[in-house]
């Protein structure tokens, strides 16, 4: 029992540093990639085509065709890098979404005062599209906790292994252990992330916001 | 000084030109007013002055200088823009909307505290009241009036307002047009101003400017306007009431007969000594108003009191005579000389 606890602990933390390596570097790389292709509308057409194909890919299979590439092979990198392609779609999709979403008329209102498009980008556009940026964000961070349990076939020692032994031994309750687990990790980061969300959005773009903001001013 | 030169725009794909060879000048401290039905290219020629849009033609001049050489984001800080759909930022509080400007140029902070306040009394919102507020918790008529806030906010010597009161009843819409006046008084900016409404135009306007499907169809001082539209499509605009705009324009001063001028026969109704004792006496016996009243006061004057003439004042003095054929003359001149 106690080497189970130990174990146990050791998976998810595993599968908590995965997450949040993948996480960290798909921000990193697709909401400027989101960024982007709003700008450069021509582009976007094949950007969003191409995270809907990465995402069609059936997850075993991607992950075993990064295993058989050489410097990739078993383990971590092939994990990492898989699922960060998996995260492109629900990302990039929801930054594309979230900025075109913002009222024009706004942003022609800044641009018309004299803003940069710098100044546009981070005064307007993205404060505005924060809440589907975020949600995108938020749905990534669920997707990848759960697709991780994948990546237990390809040598990650993470949740996903209870499962795996689960199923190799008939054990139901393992796998029933190993789910429940990953749902509650998924859980965890998702209301987190739903604390800083609260945070980083402005009152003024959510209804709440605005009648919280009301009663404040009488 | 602002300048458009054979100006014209035509859109990508479009059939006929959003603007067409348009050409005008304003002077320093005047409000143009562009008026003219929906899709005739008003807002295409505020944006082309802020460089929002290109022209595909022309040349626009500010202070002689030809703005197609000036970096846009330089020069639009110097130009005060009220977008017509009012474009509030929904995530900032009307203090911070107001502050845009201001904050973009590095005022201090204390600075633009204190514009913010000036600026909200001046456009009669308490700051009290909505600083902290967020847009959507602002009615369309407190929207808009931050939004002319927000382009006043740097003091621009240039204003470019596109139909600033437009979402407004017409109780509220006389309000701030009439502040707004008052208070241009006070900032002499030069404006260019888009409207629908001929009567905003007439009220607003040191000049209009008349716009047809991209085309300048008349342009001059509203009272020139009135008096001789161009064309039955001016007629149209101006309305089957336009007399009575034009009495509503003209003050009784410019019709008045000055007093030294006023033969007896013309001053008949009132004797000299009456006259010399000024308004009190008038007041008693007589019908008077003041110079700067409309000729639509007068007749109104004249008409509740059956009478043929008034008197004119300027403060306590008696200074003119108006009669009732003053202003008849005046009108079927005009007629005459008009083109209609
Ligand atoms: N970005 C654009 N692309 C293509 N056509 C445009 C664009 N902006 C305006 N137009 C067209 O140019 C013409 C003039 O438009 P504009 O917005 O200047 O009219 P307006 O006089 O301001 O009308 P309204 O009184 O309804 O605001 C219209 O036919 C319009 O459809
Ligand atoms: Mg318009």
């Amino acid at each position: 029992m106690l080497n189970n606890s130990h174990r146990i602990v050791e998976y998810s933390l595993n599968h908590l540093t995965l997450v949040l390596t993948v996480t960290g570097i798909a921000l990193a790389l697709w909401i400027p990639t989101g960024l982007l292709i709003s700008r450069y509308e021509r582009f976007s057409g094949l950007t969003m085509a191409l995270g809907n194909l990465l995402f069609c890919i059936p997850s075993l299979s991607l992950f075993g065709i990064f295993m058989t590439v050489p410097h990739l092979g078993l383990g971590r990198r092939s994990a990492v890098l898989a699922l960060v392609l998996y995260a492109m779609m629900p990302l990039v999709r929801n930054v594309y979404r979230g900025i075109k979403s913002v009222d024009r008329h706004v942003v022609e209102a800044g641009r018309g005062m004299g803003m940069s498009n710098l100044e546009i980008l981070w005064q307007i556009q993205l404060p505005l599209a924060w809440p589907i940026i975020f949600a995108g964000i938020r749905v990534t961070v669920v997707l990848v906790t759960g697709i991780a349990t994948i990546a237990t076939y390809i040598g990650e020692r993470n949740l996903g292994r209870l499962i795996q032994h689960g199923i190799t031994r008939s054990n139901a309750e393992m796998i029933i252990a190993g789910a429940i687990l990953v749902s509650i990790l998924a859980l965890l980061l998702d209301y987190l992330l739903g604390r800083v969300e609260r945070r980083l959005i402005s009152p003024g773009t959510t209804q709440v916001g605005v009648r919280k903001g009301q009663e404040e001013s009488f | 000084m602002i300048k458009l030169e054979r100006l014209s725009k035509i859109f990508p794909e479009a059939e006929r030109p959003a603007v067409e060879e348009l050409s005008l000048e304003v002077d320093q401290g005047d409000i143009c007013v562009f008026v003219g039905p929906s899709g005739c290219g008003k807002t295409t020629v505020l944006k082309m002055i802020n460089r929002l849009i290109e022209p595909t033609a022309g040349n626009i001049f500010i202070e002689e200088e030809n703005i197609a050489g000036t970096d846009p984001v330089l020069l639009r800080r110097k130009i005060g823009y009220v977008i017509q759909q009012i474009g509030l930022f929904p995530h900032r509080t009307v203090f911070e909307n107001i502050a845009l400007v201001p904050r973009l140029l590095h005022w201090s902070h204390q600075a633009i505290e204190e514009r913010v306040q000036v600026l909200l009394n001046l456009i009669g919102l308490d700051p009290q009241e909505v600083y902290y507020k967020y847009p959507g918790q602002l009615s369309g008529g407190e929207m808009q009036r931050i939004g002319v806030a927000r382009a006043l906010a740097a003091d621009p010597p240039i204003m470019l307002m596109d139909e600033p009161f437009g979402a407004v009843d017409p109780i509220i819409r006389h309000h701030l047009q009439e502040e707004f006046l008052r208070i241009q008084q006070e900032m002499k900016k030069t404006i260019i101003f888009v409207t629908h409404d001929i009567n905003e135009a007439v009220k607003m306007g040191d000049r209009i400017a008349i716009m047809n499907q991209g085309r300048l169809v008349q342009y001059g001082e509203p009272a020139d306007i009135l008096a001789r539209p161009g064309s039955r499509f001016v007629a149209e605009i101006l309305g089957d009431d336009r007399t009575m705009k034009l009495l509503e324009l003209v003050r009784v001063e410019t019709l008045m007969t000055p007093l030294d001028k006023c033969s007896e026969k013309q001053s008949g109704g009132f004797q000299d000594a009456e006259l010399q004792a000024g308004r009190e006496s008038v007041q008693n016996g007589y019908s008077w108003l003041e110079t700067q009243k409309p000729l639509k006061a007068a007749l109104e004057i004249m008409m509740r009191n059956n009478l043929d003439q008034v008197a004119v004042c300027r403060e306590d003095n008696v200074v003119g005579i108006l009669g009732w054929k003053d202003i008849t003359s005046y009108i079927s001149n005009l007629e005459r000389g008009g083109r209609l």
